[in-house]
């Protein structure tokens, strides 16, 4: 189950979990999401995220590429702990939190 | 597959190459104890384990795999250069083997069955593991491998190695990896404990934009770095579940690639097919070759790439294995070529061979005898063409029986070294002339007195380290075993540089024990083959190093069984050197033949110097000739033996040298060479004095065969019996 | 990590050495005799991991794979095989059905502990 929410613009609030039953819906929230302004610098805030698989960060790391190659940025806020994990494991620096700032 | 027979055949053939192996184990740790960097001795070591266990495996003899599996294990340590043999570590290695040994001993070829001492064994174990600082636990969890990888390195370093270290493997997921429930990050973890990933990347170049792609496929890659003692089998074994969902590269860290070669080079020469080297060795899995075999199978038109290219080409492993797989092929197969050049044959079976050549030798003697009766010249000829056939076979039979003595005497090395650390001596072993043959049988007889002598030397000739100091010589003492050819004779010489005989001591003993007149005056070298008379021995205390004392005499009497001489040199202070002559063989001889009166007799070839005619003679059965103003002790044989001599006619004397004794044999006729199998005394006769055996003339007649040695010594005795109850010797002229 | 995991088996000495093994690891676990009983049960819970044997009475290995194949809330869900030497044929059957995921018995407490580890998302 996952729960988007849009705030503010270029910002999206994710709740739930994004695993592999649900990036599906998640990639069509995000789509949506980014329609408009593809080219802003993105904030994701995963505070309420309480899984991620593989599937997900796969996921996150291709919005984070769809928005780039308009000229945007994604960062992701507040990932908890077994977010992080997760993350850290595949090595996804891009996309851990701090973001672009700490691509190698 | 095999019925018990076949089994039993096969488990004995087993035993032989395990005590092989367990010898050549010996030599290498003894050169190691000598030079500990020896390359090739740790290498050969750690192949001779690495065999044994092996074939140890394939007759199911646990205790004997578990046990070598530790000393393999230990000593691919020492191979990688991680652990020095250490002179307490190669003493315990070296009961190690003795343990090996004899658990050889204990196998029963029959039912296969090894009773082992546990306890000692394990005693065995956990000293050597003591020394190691290693665990006795064969099989590990994966969960420690993390922790201790630096410890644990068959292969590679870890707490901060570099890449160039650490395996290198390749994931490239199928697409519908995450719909079937798989997830890529639950086998990164898990691989992750069994070493440390250095790096890792996550690939994604096939992931079409966000819009595009399908959110529920896999469009990921990885690339790690993992530095891990796991093998590449473990390694792959950590994604079996997903094997058909990824393709999977394993590589090994640049840096272990020599090692795998080394191991490809070591396997045994058993394997021959590429695959199998390679697996052999752990650079590829059996996945991976069914993949490649897949692959090469695919190419069609009937031509198939080598499978070699289509394993380096699909990235499964680095070409500088294939090529050390090629050369290993290459080996094997001419390994056949090799060792067919050598081929056990069982000791009596050549004996009998001997034996048969030896008839041969008569009966073609006597074929030519009759052929010159008979006066054809035709004859005469054929029966010289087959006797020199015979005589070249007889070469050929002899040389079978001869082996190199080089082999008992480095079984000196051990001895040397078990009992100077006994005694807290300093000593070395040189060897010289170790590749001179002798005949097995002499080898075999050899060793006793040999053991003998060299444990004198040790015990009693070469003075501790603080006694050689304060005499001025170096703290380390020289035992030396030399061995050579001289004129027709073996010479093998035990030599040390310790404090050499004590002649005063050895007469003073001489005659308390009654075996020289108080008033006799003997040379230094007769005094100190006093040594030999039984029972003497200038031991204060038994020690049971040189034998309880009996020493001596044992060497003498199996010195004598051999037909051979020994002679003492010795230097005060400077040392001592046991010099004993043998003949080459013990089966046939080259001989002169005489007669006395209807006796014939041989007397071996080598012995004689000069044949002189004889027109005076003696009035007794010893006495002395003048031959060219030197005095030559001589026997009468005739009157030795008391056996009739024909009063008429000239005599003829054959003068015989042994060592540096002379002596002149007074015969009747002299019949001139020949060569002939001696047939041994039998039982009722082994204690005639001066006779060392028989053998059969062409003739058919029998000839005795006369023991100089003995002859010589009884001459002498009645010399020195001359000296110390002097009598008016009869002077004799001699032409 | 504790997961939860559900062990489908007739066999009940079966499920209880399934069950004290990974419990005695820290997961959680859920048995059903067949696959009708793991269908009742799974009643959308969030499960880890399925192990479950080929031949049940009711509903067997593999028609219970086909089953969740077909429901949402478990159509990813991981699932591992039991199975003995001789029914390998089945293998060709189940994987077709969706079952990706084999373990031969007789197998090691370790075995079982490992594929949970990699396995269980």
């Amino acid at each position: 189950m996952i729960e988007f929410q849009q705030p503010a613009p270029l910002r999206l609030d994710l709740t739930g979990s994004l695993t592999i039953y649900e990036v599906a819906e998640a990639r069509e929230a995000l789509r949506a999401a980014f329609a408009g302004a593809r080219d802003g610098d993105w904030q994701l805030d995963l505070g309420a995220v309480d899984e991620l698989d593989s599937a997900g960060a796969q996921l996150l790391l291709a919005a984070q590429r769809h928005v780039r190659e308009a000229g945007g940025a994604l960062q992701l806020n507040r990932a908890g702990d077994r977010v992080r994990e997760l993350l850290a494991l595949l090595r996804l620096n891009e996309l851990l939190p701090g973001g672009d700032a700490h691509v190698q | 597959m095999f019925n018990d027979e076949q089994w039993s055949q096969l488990l004995r053939g087993f035993i032989e190459e395990g005590r092989d192996l367990a010898k050549q184990a010996e030599e290498y740790l003894l050169v190691l104890d000598q030079e500990p960097d020896d390359e090739q001795a740790v290498h050969g070591l750690f192949r001779a384990m690495h065999t044994l266990k092996g074939s140890a495996g394939l007759f199911t003899l646990t205790p004997l795999v578990n046990f070598t599996h530790h000393l393999e294990s230990l000593l691919s340590t020492v191979r990688d250069g991680e652990r020095r043999l250490t002179a307490p570590l190669i003493s315990l290695m070296l009961r190690c083997l003795d343990e090996i040994a004899s658990m050889l001993d204990l196998i029963d070829p029959d039912s296969g069955e090894l009773p082992v001492d546990e306890a000692h064994q394990a005693q065995l174990l956990d000293a050597l593991a003591e020394q190691t600082g290693a665990p006795r636990a064969i099989a590990h969890e994966a969960d420690d491998a993390a922790e201790d990888c630096a410890r644990r390195g068959t292969l590679e370093r870890c707490v901060g190695c570099d890449a160039a270290g650490a395996w290198h493997i390749s994931l490239r997921f199928h697409p519908d990896l995450l719909r079937n429930g798989f997830d890529p990050a639950s086998f990164v973890r898990y691989l992750g404990r069994l070493g440390e990933i250095l790096h890792l990347e996550t690939l994604a170049e096939q992931m079409p934009d966000l819009v595009e792609m399908d959110p529920e496929s896999c469009y990921l890659g990885l690339e790690i770095a993992l530095c891990s003692s796991a093998s590449k089998a473990e390694i792959e074994d950590v994604f079996e579940f997903i094997r058909d969902f990824c393709t999977l590269r394993i590589l090994p860290p640049d840096s272990a690639l020599d090692d795998y070669l080394k191991l490809i080079q070591d396997l045994p020469e058993t394997d021959e097919r590429i695959g199998s080297i390679l697996i052999a060795s752990g650079l590829l899995t059996e996945h991976e070759l069914a993949e490649g075999l897949a692959l090469q199978a695919e190419v069609g038109d009937g031509l198939k790439s080598p499978l070699g290219s289509v394993l380096v080409e699909a990235g499964m492993v680095p070409p500088k294995a294939v090529n050390a797989a090629l050369a290993k092929q290459q080996s094997a197969r001419e390994r056949p070529n090799r060792e067919s050049s050598q081929i056990r044959v069982a000791a009596n079976k050549l004996d009998e061979l001997i034996n048969l050549v030896g008839e041969l030798v008569i009966s073609a003697a006597g074929a030519q005898l009759q052929a010159q009766l008979q006066g054809s010249a035709d004859c005469i000829e054929s029966s010289q063409t087959v006797n020199q056939h015979v005589e070249a076979i007889r070469e050929a039979a002899l040389k079978l029986r001869m082996i190199e003595i080089g082999d008992t005497f480095n079984r000196f090395h051990r001895v040397v070294r078990d009992v100077s650390q006994q005694l807290g001596k300093q000593i070395r072993l040189d060897i010289q002339g170790a590749d001179t043959e002798l005949d097995r049988s002499v080898i075999d007889k050899l060793a006793d007195p040999l053991t003998h002598l060299v444990r004198n030397a040790i015990d009693h000739g070469i003075e501790s380290a603080e006694q050689r100091l304060a005499a001025g010589k170096p703290a380390e003492g020289r035992l030396s075993l030399n061995a050579f050819h001289d004129s027709g004779m073996i010479v093998i010489e035990v030599s040390d540089d310790g404090r050499g005989l004590n002649t005063a001591r050895i007469r003073e003993k001489a005659i308390e024990r009654g075996l020289i007149d108080p008033q006799a005056t003997l040379s230094e070298a007769d005094t100190h083959m006093l040594i030999f008379a039984a029972g003497f021995s200038t031991a204060d205390a038994v020690s049971d190093l040189s034998g309880r004392g009996v020493g001596m005499d044992v060497v003498r009497s199996a010195i004598d069984a051999l037909r051979g001489s020994i002679e003492i040199e010795s230097r005060p202070g400077l040392g001592c050197t046991f010099r004993i002559r043998l003949p080459l063989t013990l089966a046939i001889i080259d001989g002169f033949l005489v007669s006395l009166g209807d006796e014939h007799f041989v007397i071996p070839l080598e012995l004689v110097t000069e044949c002189l005619e004889l027109d005076a003679r003696l009035d007794s059965r010893y006495g002395y000739l003048n031959l060219r103003g030197k005095p030559l002790p001589c026997i009468d044989l005739a009157a030795h033996f008391e056996l009739p001599s024909s009063a008429q006619g000239r005599r003829n004397i054959l003068v015989v040298s042994l060592g540096r004794h002379q002596a002149g044999l007074i015969v009747d006729r002299l019949h001139g060479e020949l060569q002939t199998v001696i047939k041994p005394l039998g039982l009722l006769f082994q204690h005639l004095q001066g006779i060392s055996g028989s053998t059969i003339l062409g003739s058919g007649q029998i000839a005795l065969i006369l023991d100089v040695a003995s002859l010589l010594r009884q001459l002498q005795q009645h010399i020195d019996h001359e000296f110390r109850s002097p009598q008016p010797r009869p002077d004799l002229m001699g032409s | 990590m504790s997961k939860t995991i559900l062990i489908v088996d007739d066999s009940l000495s079966m499920r209880q050495l399934v069950k004290m093994t990974l419990t005695g690891a820290g997961h959680q676990v859920i048995e059903a005799v067949d696959g009708r009983d793991a269908l009742n049960k799974l009643t959308g819970q969030k499960i880890n991991l399925i192990i479950s044997d080929v031949n049940m009475p009711n509903l067997d290995g593999i028609g219970l794979v086909k089953a969740l194949k077909a429901r949402n809330e478990y159509r990813f869900t991981p699932i591992v095989m039991l199975t003995t030497e001789n029914e390998q044929s089945k293998k060709a059957e189940g994987q077709a059905a969706g079952a990706k995921a084999w373990i031969v018995k007789p197998f090691q407490p370790q075995q079982l502990l490992s594929a949970v580890e990699k396995l269980a998302s």
